[in-house]
């Protein structure tokens, strides 16, 4: 993953060349939980879940947008940046799911010395259904 | 039938008050190991100090999402007074800045804001769509990152 990826090696339009693929469990639900202390019940309880209409417990929306800022570090390698990340929240996802992140190249440009680029990216379930699409700005050396 | 805002004046005054979005937060490197754990992204620069200041860093790095670390989301709840019942609350969307590195080590204070309320009809019923804003700053004073979080309420 340390091969550094240039400015130039990016073309608007691009698929990411890379993904991540994750199957949620209670178990990875809960470590989330517990890595920024989030304890909503949603998250861990299932008679609580079920009470709040879910059928079972539910992965942290953050989570999902972590693994998208995952996504684009793992692509553009430790000389590139993040700088900018969002995400919408348009489906719930439960343990057994598989998740994929995946990512398309909507610009590139260059501005006060630095090239940017930046990504649509969204999480789809194994059915691929997008569960949340996303924004994300980087920045990566030139060869020049 | 007149439909009823569910934003009331006294709502609409409290955007851009500040909100109790919790406590400075330690940076330490068990969190940084659990964050990068919980993510499944075992990068030696969250994880191997050596490896971290060999690369110029002056301790481990942390995750980009640590400063939510014990983040108040709830914290607009506490400041406003719906008038309505809420039949279910979701996490809407996540948007964040990224300005500087986070290490073990540093110390970030969350200042938070309500930052803008908005209202939609959507398939559940009317929903109201909280952002907040929280600024977090390092113990040198800089600005670390944004975090701009909204959640959804769902009136009855």
């Amino acid at each position: 993953m340390n091969v550094p990826l240039y400015f130039e090696d990016i073309t608007i339009g691009q698929d990411i060349p890379h993904q991540i693929k994750e199957t949620l469990t209670t178990r990875s639900v809960v470590k989330w939980a517990a890595a920024v202390k989030d304890f909503y019940e949603i998250h861990y309880d299932k008679d609580f879940a079920r009470l709040m209409g879910m059928p079972d417990i539910i992965a942290h929306g953050p989570n999902k947008c972590a693994l998208l800022g995952r996504l684009m570090l793992e692509w553009i390698g430790e000389q590139g940046k993040l700088h900018k990340l969002s995400c919408t929240h348009k489906a719930s996802n439960f343990p057994g799911e598989t998740l994929t992140c995946k990512g398309r190249v909507k610009n590139k440009y260059s501005q006060e010395g630095k090239n940017y680029v930046e990504c649509e990216l969204w999480v789809e379930n194994q059915d691929g259904k997008i569960a949340a699409p996303g924004l994300a700005t980087v920045s990566v050396p030139s060869k020049r | 039938m007149t439909e009823k805002s569910l934003i009331t004046e006294e709502m609409r005054a409290a955007i851009g008050q500040p909100l109790n979005s919790g406590k400075p937060i330690d940076v330490e490197k068990g969190a940084i190991r659990n964050m990068a754990e919980a993510m499944n992204y075992l990068n030696p620069l969250y994880l191997d100090e050596a490896y971290a200041r060999s690369k110029g860093h002056s301790s481990v790095l942390a995750p980009h999402m640590l400063p939510t670390y014990d983040l108040n989301l709830g914290a607009p709840l506490e400041m406003l007074k719906f008038p309505f019942d809420i039949v279910a609350g979701l996490h809407g969307s996540d948007e964040w800045e990224f300005i500087l590195d986070v290490h073990a080590g540093d110390v970030l204070t969350p200042q938070g804001k309500l930052l803008d309320l908005v209202e939609k009809d959507g398939s559940r019923g009317k929903m109201l769509f909280i952002t907040s804003e929280i600024t977090y700053t390092n113990q040198r004073g800089e600005v670390v990152a944004i975090y701009r979080p909204t959640e959804i309420m769902i009136a009855k």
